[in-house]
């Protein structure tokens, strides 16, 4: 290499990087996360952050030891971002056995003629399938990791028939997991699938069924929160369930009471998942995004408060996953809240026809579609032109978050709505402000002490410690 | 040795600002004391996270206790790294439990 030029070519910038936001120096971003004593410093590339005293900012932002530490470290962190956002290989599949659903939610991606009528996948076109899939991870999944399926919807219960004969055939190749509207889940499902360790999702929108019935409803208007408690007294004591409930307009206002709700009932984790609004029937029920934002941390309050109660937690896993990303960015596991998103990347989606999309959220869209699982191979999917729109998006790329300090905490989702929405992938979704409130009060929390109280146990099992500066 | 309240204090000031219990652990035969976690074990946390009055158990042959203002970090800042493996499923948490014995 010339001297002075980096290994692409370009003139290195002839700075020793002594100083904050000057030259090579580490740029630290200021940000008010609302805290009474606190105010944190970001370095956006690197995620690197500090929480500091406000009275101590101007002496932080000169002291020599501090900087030195981070610098020492700075390079080892931009590794870590460019490995998390580019060079993950796919260990998960969302699988779509049938087009069908017995409801007709008013936010889902899944376009309604195909939910109306759609096909199913056969019994042997599932085993097909997954037969394909496991070839093709295990070249490319870690010796030792098992890779995941979830059967996803539509209403995969409704081809329960093909499904649980194929969680039995491999269920030493995947780990499987089923996200359910819970009407067809019978107890001799629950039996089946919980002494087979299959995780079991279930969607529930509020703890009433005036608030429930707003949302989620079968075709002739009849509402399903019946069923679903049903199922979760049924899943009481088993740890591998969750329950998902979708924020929008309608339920927003209730999210404390949802938490308490599901805390009497003992689930273990729930998600609180902001609305997507990729197909304009989900727009109707759109939150704004302050207003979402000032429920949702109202309710992770309370699942705080209900663990100083009773000492049990009720882990709510899009937040927890945010906190995690903050202290431990490799340890995320949620890939919705980075760029390029896991879309594509660390997951795909197959549909009963074979058809390969990004991600759910991509399947009422035919332009993202990739290839074919049974025609196609894989590997060439994902480097197909559909795929890359996906993998490619990089908040580096929008704005205002090519601005934003916490843009690796964020990551802009979601790339479906972008486009639909706001028309091209270098656009930002239908949330910013709720992200941000978010990743304040993720801060906040650090600050505090307490964020470990939001977190599931053993979160950080197989982490350690690179960086730590107290003063 | 038996437990029993000997003060009450009041901890209503931002974190860092208060009174703190931060040299109660010096004391002698102070039994399973910990900061934070028994103060809101004991139902004293307010909705907003900030601690409210609360009763402080020590041993009951304890004569002394000194308080002073908990010296709050200027900076805090870490970091853990691990093997990404970036599974992104919703189910994320769960994927790892063993099946239902």
């Amino acid at each position: 290499m010339t001297k002075g030029l980096t290994d692409e070519g370009t003139a290195a910038a002839p700075s020793r990087g002594r100083c904050i936001n000057t030259g090579n120096g580490p740029s630290l971003h200021p940000v008010d996360i609302g805290h009474d004593n606190y105010t944190c410093l970001i370095d956006p590339d690197t995620a690197f952050w500090s929480l500091v005293r406000k009275d101590a900012l101007a002496e932080t932002l000169c002291d020599k030891d501090y900087l030195s530490s981070y610098k020492r470290k700075s390079a080892q962190f931009a590794d870590e971002m460019e490995m998390l956002r580019f060079h993950l290989k796919p260990s998960a599949v969302y699988f779509n056995a049938t087009e069908k659903c017995n409801l007709d939610c008013a936010y889902c991606y899944i376009p309604q003629k195909m939910r109306k009528s759609g096909i199913n996948m056969s019994r042997k076109e599932v085993f097909s399938a997954l037969r394909k899939l496991r070839t093709y991870f295990k070249r490319v999944v870690p010796k030792g990791v098992k890779p995941q399926i979830v059967f996803h919807g539509a209403e995969p219960l409704i081809n329960r028939e093909a499904i649980f004969p194929a969680i039995a055939e491999f269920k030493n190749d995947f780990r499987f997991g089923v996200q359910t509207n819970a009407t067809l889940l019978d107890e001799e499902a629950i039996e089946f699938l919980t002494s087979h360790g299959t995780g079991i999702g279930l969607s529930l929108d509020g703890h009433t069924a005036a608030i429930c019935d707003k949302t989620r409803t079968s075709w002739e208007g009849k509402g399903v929160f019946e069923h679903v408690v049903t199922a979760m007294e049924r899943l009481k004591g088993y740890e591998g369930y969750n329950v998902i409930c979708t924020v929008t307009k309608e339920n927003m206002r209730h999210l404390t009471k949802i938490v308490e709700f599901f805390h009497s009932h003992e689930v273990p984790a729930c998600l609180l998942n902001i609305v997507r609004c990729t197909l304009p029937p989900s727009r109707e029920v759109k939150p704004a995004d302050h207003t979402a934002a000032k429920h949702f941390i109202a309710a992770l309050e309370r699942t705080h408060e209900l663990y100083r109660e009773t000492g049990r937690k009720l882990i709510v896993g899009n937040f927890a996953n945010i906190l995690v990303s903050i202290i431990a960015p490799t340890a995320r596991r949620l890939m919705c809240d980075i760029s390029p998103c896991g879309g594509g990347r660390c997951f795909f989606a197959l549909t009963p026809n074979g058809d390969l999309f990004p991600c759910s959220e991509f399947i009422g869209l035919p332009e993202f579609k990739g290839g074919n699982l049974f025609t196609d191979k894989i590997g060439d999917v994902l480097e197909s032109k559909a795929f890359k729109m996906v993998t490619g998006r990089r908040v580096e790329d929008i704005d205002p978050c090519n601005k934003c300090a916490i843009r690796h905490f964020c990551g802009s989702p979601c790339p479906a709505e972008a486009h639909e929405v706001n028309g091209a992938m270098d656009r930002v979704g239908s949330f910013c402000e709720f992200y941000e409130e978010q990743a304040r009060y993720a801060f906040r929390l650090i600050a505090d002490g307490r964020h470990n109280d939001f977190l599931w146990d053993g979160w950080d099992k197989g982490t350690k410690q690179t960086f730590e500066f107290m003063s | 040795m038996r437990l029993q309240p000997l003060l009450w204090a009041d901890l209503s000031a931002p974190p860092g600002e208060g009174l703190t219990t931060g040299l109660i652990h010096e004391s002698e035969d102070l039994l399973n004391f910990r900061e934070d976690v028994n103060l809101m074990e004991k139902g004293s946390g307010r909705p907003d996270g900030s601690v409210g009055a609360l009763f402080v158990y020590v041993a009951k042959k304890h004569r002394r206790i000194r308080m002073k203002k908990k010296e709050t970090k200027k900076v805090i800042a870490e970091r853990k790294s691990c093997r990404a493996e970036g599974t992104g499923l919703s189910h994320y948490i769960l994927m790892d439990k063993k099946a239902k014995k």
